[in-house]
């Protein structure tokens, strides 16, 4: 069985079937992390598909080939940054963009309480919302999390942080979403 | 543990990260305090809502995935080959060789798999020789890495289930509308309320119940880490089976062999490894013993011995029901959900547990209602006038428009309340009775309001589509 070291060593040998078999095993965590970065989920697939394409053209410069993983998220984190710098101006707040946008369409609004802010949405919008809140790195890790069954250890891994962190952050985040949903709920009863 | 540190604690909890020692510190914990419990569910619900979203999510990466692959260089190219445009040739080129790769996400190429017989299916490898030597047009001639060819496919997901090309990578979740290929090696798990079915390339059928492990070693050999499995073999061919424990010795690992056209069940459970054979004669190995199994016949291997199994074994039906909404996702028509029917309809009358599997059967919900009304026009019915019955009030119940027809034809049965049921699924169905109530059906079988019931047929057919071009209307939404 091909371990990603191994794949890597032949996509830097041209190998595009190679390369395919990394993007088919990377394409969720890294369109995670855009995600995590934009807050909008279809320029987060955009950002994804181009941080994948960039991955093959320089994956020769990928030092440890153990680490296609972090190396992708790394390139990622470049791109995502590019992008909010380019759109810094044209961000659109969940208020100006009304009641039929989508989570996710456009950015999460700090300017109104969530209870304001959830209140007419359905639950899974309203999760979809409550995790655009999320401080940036609960919110990555979270839903990288969600893309497959990572152990804390492998996370830890990939975001190179302590074993601890990652149960932290996973804590912290759900706790903060429980919170603000039991909010909502008790609102609206 | 104050509720701080439970608090802590929760979260790594439910993901599995805290050992057995903490675990029952926890539980401790939990046990005295409904806030903390109540805090229990609260995450449980958003771990719910997190991993619905995932599952999104976890398409739209796999649609991405391909997106990109397209965009690659089509064979085998230095990197500094500019990526020529994309074009539909080169995708589905992309498409086999990542097939080649071994773990590929194919929308439409699997959709219309038939569940059957592999031997002429070029997608997947017939053997480990096979396996290891791709098809050079799939990986390209002069390809300097020889990628393995898959020897299994993932056919029906339902639920949680996630894949691992190999035992130390992260597991990908998959769905229906995305099966995958395993490549030798890969792991499959289903999560709790799970289901899945693989086809290995020697044609065995492997089923996976919730909370189970399977790494596939071969075509012919998988393991089964946790959980429960059912499997059959097809004519020519054998399957092997070993349960392990990650931390038993190997000498104590049983290994099952389920023979041509036989098919058991097992399950690997901290307690022990139980077998049983639904079909055919399973050989049981350890080191130190051997034993065939007759069909119906279970044993429990406990520390590499092979003993009776402590409790009466399960009907085979009953212990194996966790299949049947894979079998429904085949639809009506499946032959293996027919004989099932069959099976457990004729188990009642005859068994104390007959209600179990009348509530069985009608669990199939309108599944269940085709092959009972082929059983009703079998002559073996003339001559069971219970279980008849009880397969008309079954249908009465279930049938939905498709079978508007088959009930038409089942007017004209013998039995008054076999008629009288069907008057009752018609007049629920059309709301229609030409006149005649499912009392009046009970008692007579006028033939003008049958010929009335059949020109309104004829007439009105159209209106409700039949089974087929149900299954074709699925099929074509599926492939789309």
């Amino acid at each position: 069985m091909l371990t990603d070291e191994s794949l890597v060593r032949s996509a830097k040998q041209g190998e595009a079937a190679a390369y395919a078999e990394l993007v088919r095993r990377w394409s969720a965590p890294i369109l995670a992390v855009c995600r995590a970065r934009v807050r909008c989920r279809h320029a987060a697939e955009d950002l994804a598909q181009d941080t994948l394409l960039r991955g093959w053209e320089s994956i020769r410069s990928l030092q440890d080939d153990r680490k296609i993983g972090a190396w992708l998220r790394g390139i990622a984190q470049r791109v995502c940054l590019d992008w909010l710098k380019r759109h810094q101006n044209q961000q659109v707040p969940f208020s100006v963009v009304g009641e039929t946008a989508k989570a996710g369409d456009g950015f999460a609004d700090d300017s109104i309480s969530p209870a304001e802010q959830l209140f007419k949405r359905s639950e899974e919008e309203r999760l979809q919302a409550e995790i655009d809140r999320l401080p940036e790195d609960e919110r990555e890790t979270l839903l990288l999390y969600a893309t497959g069954d990572w152990t804390y250890q492998q996370l830890a891994d990939l975001l190179d942080v302590a074993v601890g962190t990652i149960n932290a952050r996973l804590a912290r985040a759900r706790e903060r979403i429980c919170r603000h949903l039991r909010i909502v709920r008790e609102t609206k009863s | 543990m104050n509720c701080e540190h439970s608090r802590n604690q929760i979260s790594p909890w439910l993901d599995g990260e805290l050992n057995d020692s903490e675990s029952a510190a926890l539980l401790q914990h939990l046990d005295q305090c409904p806030e903390c419990r109540e805090f229990v569910d609260e995450l449980r619900g958003v771990n719910g809502l997190l991993r619905s979203g995932a599952d999104q999510n976890l398409q739209q990466a796999h649609l991405l995935a391909e997106r990109v692959i397209t965009q690659l260089p089509p064979s085998v190219n230095r990197i500094e080959h500019a990526a020529p445009a994309p074009s539909r040739t080169r995708e589905f080129l992309f498409l086999l060789a990542g097939l080649a790769a071994g773990f590929l996400c194919a929308w439409g190429l699997f959709s219309n798999d038939s569940g059957s017989n592999s031997s002429d299916d070029p997608t997947i490898a017939s053997n480990e020789t096979e396996a290891n030597n791709a098809d050079p047009k799939l990986n390209g001639t002069d390809s300097p890495i020889a990628l393995p060819q898959a020897v299994a496919r993932l056919v029906r997901v339902i639920g949680n289930v996630s894949v691992g090309s190999q035992v130390d990578v992260p597991l990908t979740r998959v769905s229906q509308a995305n099966p995958v290929s395993c490549v030798a090696e890969s792991v499959v798990q289903t999560g709790p309320d799970s289901r899945c079915e693989l086809l290995l390339a020697s044609g065995s059928v492997v089923r996976l119940n919730s909370g189970t492990r399977l790494l596939v070693r071969s075509p012919r050999q998988v393991e089964i880490h946790e959980g429960q499995l059912f499997c059959s073999a097809p004519e020519g061919t054998e399957l092997n089976v070993v349960a392990v424990k990650i931390d038993d010795a190997m000498s104590k690992v049983p290994t099952f062999t389920c023979p041509s056209n036989g098919s058991m069940w097992t399950s690997n459970s901290p307690r022990g490894v139980q077998v049983s054979s639904a079909s055919g004669e399973i050989a049981v190995q350890t080191s130190d013993s051997e034993l065939k199994l007759k069909t119906g016949q279970s044993v429990e291997v406990i520390e590499g011995e092979i003993q009776p199994v402590s409790n009466v074994t399960a009907d085979p039906l009953l212990a194996t029901r966790w299949i049947h909404p894979l079998l429904i996702q085949k639809g009506a028509q499946d032959p293996e959900l027919k004989s099932r029917v069959d099976a457990m309809l004729a188990k009642i009358g005859q068994s104390k547990l007959s209600s179990l599997y009348e509530s069985e059967i009608r669990s199939l919900g309108e599944y269940c209602v085709l092959p009972l009304i082929r059983y009703l026009e079998s002559p073996q019915s003339q001559t069971e006038p219970a279980r008849r019955q009880t397969a008309a009030r079954i249908i009465a119940d279930l049938a939905t428009t498709w079978a508007i027809g088959d009930l038409i034809v089942l007017l004209e049965s013998e039995d008054g309340v076999v008629r009288e049921r069907v008057a009752v699924a018609l007049q629920r169905l059309t709301s229609e009775n030409h006149g005649t109530s499912p009392e009046q059906w009970q008692e007579s079988r006028p033939s003008e309001t049958l010929e009335l019931w059949k020109a309104w047929w004829s007439e009105n057919l159209h209106h409700y589509p039949s089974l087929d071009e149900l299954n074709q209307q699925e099929i074509k939404e599926n492939t789309l």
